[in-house]
């Protein structure tokens, strides 16, 4: 999140100076490159590259605030995805699959450490192995950083809906996260 | 069935038709997860061991991550449509910027200095000290050596950690001013016009360029020199005199020889905007 520059910052990349759209690429950049490793993985990298081509292009019409922004960003993300067919068509098998070894806290480990030693990569393929809607509301929710309105909006359910599957989506992940931490 | 492809019948959107399990988790217990405070509610007490996963999807921006950064700014040098008061009224702008932006904007500027690529980007990474290049490493996102990223650090975006930004007077305001002189000589229109721009917004407009150069100092001298040197090792001239018959080398333009290629894979005709 930029905060309370965003408005000068967003005027000055509208204007044309790339130290201002820079500020926006660098904030926006991994979050987005998070939220598609989720719901479109094997083309993540290419839809985010795909995605600013189309901010760019789009730039001098936006009008909004940084929510707005960031709404804008992710549903430009999330069409490329859809309109092309490249949403992962299956969750992975296991978590642990995609995680590989020693990405998992050891038992002995205290809560600090465990929060150390999590991977964001890690906590990625967690997300990843939910269920599809409980796993985008996640990422939209946490790495977005959208309100319960703007995901609900965005993924065309009931913000009802979405803090239902939030709910679900974060059960589970607590419950991943307790054995691994008893089972190892 | 695939999952992705819920149909509305499966999943419908009426409230409550899928709360027989699970109740909707009220925003504010997401909130606290994502801040670190405990779960008060109890309902959703159990979720706490979550939270250490979710500070790690946050975390900082890890390698990789900020990747193709060249490749996106040159699709935004290219734009069309740039306002025509924007390019007409430089002077306005620069100082709009010197108003606007805070000090971390400046350190974005910094990195677009750093980003003008081939002769201007080599003279600002081969000039500078060592602080000034870590500098450069933080803003532009390259791979630090010492910097290693701890992967559960609550997210911060270097932006926001950057808060002091870099001194405009110190190495950061060297590397504009040295970035601006190789422009001038060895640049492209576009390079030259990029690294005056940033350097006037540091600076607080077109005509106090001059004097700010002048102020700044050299990273490695305790006391301030005169100008900045674009070529401060004194290196030999590209144009030896005496011998006329061979002739001298063509005079570089400056231009990236790797230009990174503005059309990502994609028909941007179809890419569907929310405008």
């Amino acid at each position: 999140m930029i905060g309370e520059d965003f408005p000068a910052v967003l005027a000055a990349a509208q204007q044309g100076d790339e130290g201002a759209f820079t500020i926006l690429w660098r904030d926006g950049n991994p979050a987005l490159l998070r939220y598609l490793k989720v719901i479109a993985p094997e083309s993540a990298e290419d839809v985010t590259a795909e995605t600013w081509v189309t901010v760019v292009r789009g730039l001098d019409r936006f009008r909004g605030g940084e929510d707005a922004w960031r709404a804008w960003l992710f549903t430009t993300a999330r069409r490329r995805v859809l309109d092309e067919g490249r949403r992962r068509s299956r969750r992975p098998e296991s978590p642990a699959a995609e995680v590989g070894e020693g990405h998992w806290p050891d038992v002995a480990d205290t809560a600090d450490q465990v929060l150390e030693n999590l991977a964001t990569r890690a906590a990625i393929a967690a997300v990843a192995s939910l269920p599809p809607l409980q796993a985008e509301v996640i990422m939209l929710r946490v790495v977005a950083g959208l309100d319960t309105e703007a995901v609900a909006q965005l993924v065309g359910r009931s913000p009802g809906a979405v803090r239902v599957a939030v709910h679900r989506g974060l059960r589970r992940l607590a419950q991943m996260m307790t054995e691994a931490g008893v089972t190892r | 069935m695939s999952g992705w492809d819920v149909s509305d019948a499966d999943m419908p959107n009426t409230p409550g038709s899928q709360r027989a399990d699970v109740p909707e988790l009220p925003d504010g217990a997401l909130d606290a997860l994502l801040t670190g405070d405990l779960v008060t509610d109890e309902a959703c007490a159990g979720l706490q061991p979550a939270a250490a996963l979710l500070a790690a999807l946050n975390a900082a921006p890890q390698d990789g991550e900020l990747a193709g950064h060249a490749r996106v700014l040159a699709e935004f040098r290219h734009r069309g449509g740039m306002p025509v008061h924007a390019r007409r009224s430089a002077r306005r702008r620069s100082r709009l910027l010197t108003v606007l932006l805070t000090a971390k904007a400046a350190a974005a500027a910094a990195a677009a200095a750093v980003a003008l690529g081939g002769v201007a980007a080599a003279a600002y990474t081969s000039t500078l000290p060592a602080p000034a290049q870590q500098f450069a490493h933080s803003v532009i996102g390259a791979p630090s050596p010492q910097s290693s990223h701890r992967p559960g650090t609550p997210q911060a975006t270097p932006a926001r950690t950057n808060a002091v930004g870099p001194d405009a007077t110190g190495p950061a305001g060297f590397g504009l001013c040295t970035a601006y002189a190789h422009a001038k000589v060895h640049g492209t229109a576009s390079q030259k016009a990029m690294a005056f721009r940033n350097l006037a917004a540091v600076a607080g407009g077109a005509a106090k360029i001059a004097a700010y150069c002048a102020a700044v100092p050299h990273p490695g001298s305790s006391q301030s020199s005169q100008s900045a040197p674009a070529h401060p090792a004194g290196r030999p001239s590209p144009h030896p005199t005496g011998k006329p018959s061979s002739r001298p080398t063509p005079h570089p333009t400056g231009r990236p020889s790797s230009a990174p290629t503005p059309h990502p894979t994609g028909p941007p005709s179809s890419a569907p905007t929310t405008h």
